[in-house]
């Protein structure tokens, strides 16, 4: 396939005269910047030394194509735009592989993580199954995946034109407010283990779909995604599971390896497949 | 004393028995244009015959007259023109005939398709279609396309499995990649094809929702 894009361009050169082909400028020569979260627990939270998942994505890839990282806080909804005004370079933050994003112009490697959606609820909460749901609140973030995902009975979002952020669903549910936050569970792993013995996660996987959490990269630099492919492949085999024990306790240990959970790398983990499948699309 | 015919008389009727054979020529290349059904390839069959034999009888009229027709020397020649004429358009015909037998026929139009919306992986579509013609095969090539288009994710994740059922018998099912032709035998002297389609999402996503559509269908006797 790439091949033919090349003759394809290669013909479009010819017919606009050009006198060769320019080679696609990488963006990954220089530091790079990347926007990640600063609030998310597990992924990427603090301001001056943030810790969690996405972070260590992040010294990986720089640690393996030798070139320094900055990171940039930004929020979910700054995600697209910090990419196309290129005051980052690559978006490590959740961010997950869509085709409505890939039609935004934003081209994804990965994914480095699977994630099923699910709810955030009180410790104290007696909702635990779906009917429980019926006539509830539930908090929803604009701009990520689980805005659009229906819990049927439960009254989603939230009214009024103002949209919550993650935080302000995470306060929400925790004062009492709302009766469950719906995003991909382990956010909510992070969270639960964040504020301990505060949250429970529950029914994971039930509604909305698999998450497929990507590195997220301006459309146009086809070859720079191909090498964070392969710079995530290693890491995958290398280093993905002492991470992901290290930073998500709480869904190592809501995933220990017994038959009815299976392991948390069975669940989390993507496969060799998912990257073939999903990422460099653009 | 009866009169005997004259040489115009004789050519008079050598031209009507001409002009009637040339007419069902043009009958039955008509026939052949639209020999799709089994009457019209009986229709063909019979014109064919009738085709050839006009002109043959016109021959043997002549010869039974036993006199000189308007000139001798281009009677057999306008006769072999007539029955050459005959001659190619029955093997144009049973060449046609041969062709429409086992070319392949389009059943796209035909197919009803239901359940294929928000298809959730285990879950099945069924695909029903009457046939038209009788072939060996019908080969099918279905679309696979995310039910939430803006994520995205599922199609490609999906692996069809596909189950033909006569008269309420199931055969083999078929494993296959969408986009990817499926073919299932069709038993012989089949009215209807009736396929169940099973999704399945090898991601093990039990939410991912995808739409099915079917691009093409044939029925054909290759392979």
């Amino acid at each position: 396939m790439h091949s033919a894009r090349a003759v394809v361009a290669c013909g479009l050169a010819l017919l606009t005269g050009c006198s060769g082909s320019t080679p696609e400028p990488s963006i990954l020569d220089e530091t790079i910047v990347v926007g990640v979260a600063n609030d998310a627990p597990g992924f990427a939270l603090g301001d001056l030394n943030p810790s969690g998942f996405d972070i260590d994505v992040m010294n990986a890839i720089g640690a393996k194509l030798g070139r320094p990282v900055v990171q940039t806080p930004i929020s979910s909804a700054a995600r697209a735009p910090m990419l196309k005004s290129r005051k980052a370079t690559l978006v490590i933050h959740t961010y997950s592989i869509t085709k409505g994003r890939n039609a935004d112009g934003i081209d994804f490697a990965g994914p480095y993580m699977v994630s099923s959606q699910a709810l955030l609820v009180r410790a104290d909460s007696d909702l635990s199954a779906k009917d429980d749901l019926n006539g509830k609140d539930v908090c929803t973030v604009a701009t990520t995946t689980g805005e659009g995902v229906v819990v049927p009975g439960a009254i989603m979002g939230t009214t009024g034109t103002v949209k919550p952020t993650t935080r302000e669903c995470v306060n929400a549910v925790l004062d009492g407010n709302i009766s469950a936050f719906f995003t991909d569970t382990l956010l909510l792993y992070g969270y639960a283990a964040a504020y301990k013995g505060k949250f429970r996660v529950i029914l994971p996987g039930v509604f909305g779909q698999n998450q497929y959490y990507g590195v997220g990269l301006l459309q146009g630099h086809h070859a720079d995604c191909l090498k964070i492919n392969e710079v995530l492949k290693e890491y995958l085999r290398e280093q993905w599971r002492q991470d992901f024990r290290d930073t998500l306790p709480a869904a190592v240990a809501a995933y220990p390896g017994n038959q009815s959970t299976g392991d948390f790398e069975g669940v989390f983990k993507p496969r060799d497949t998912d990257m073939d499948t999903l990422s460099c699309t653009l | 004393m009866a009169a005997s015919p004259t040489p115009a008389s004789e050519s008079g009727k050598l031209f009507v028995g001409g002009t009637i054979a040339v007419i069902w020529t043009a009958g039955l290349l008509v026939a052949v244009a639209i020999n799709v059904a089994v009457v019209s390839t009986a229709l063909s069959v019979v014109l064919s015959i009738v085709s050839i034999a006009i002109p043959v009888l016109t021959i043997l009229g002549v010869k039974v007259l036993k006199r000189p027709v308007i000139d001798p020397n281009a009677v057999p020649a306008l006769i072999r023109v007539v029955i050459a004429t005959d001659l190619a358009v029955t093997m144009i015909w049973a060449g046609w005939a041969v062709h429409q037998a086992s070319r392949d026929v389009d059943i796209l139009s035909r197919i009803n398709l239901t359940g294929q919306t928000n298809v959730l992986p285990g879950g099945t579509a069924a695909l029903d279609v009457p046939l038209p013609a009788e072939r060996d095969n019908a080969v099918l090539v279905f679309r696979v396309s995310d039910h939430f288009p803006d994520i995205g994710t599922c199609a490609s994740f999906v692996v069809l499995t596909v189950t033909p059922r006569a008269g309420g018998n199931a055969a083999p099912p078929v494993t296959q990649a969408p986009g990817q032709p499926v073919r299932v035998a069709v038993p012989p002297g089949s009215t209807r094809l009736h396929l169940d389609i099973t999704l399945e999402n090898h991601r093990d996503d039990p939410n991912c929702g995808v739409d099915l559509a079917v691009d093409s269908a044939v029925l054909t006797n290759s392979g």
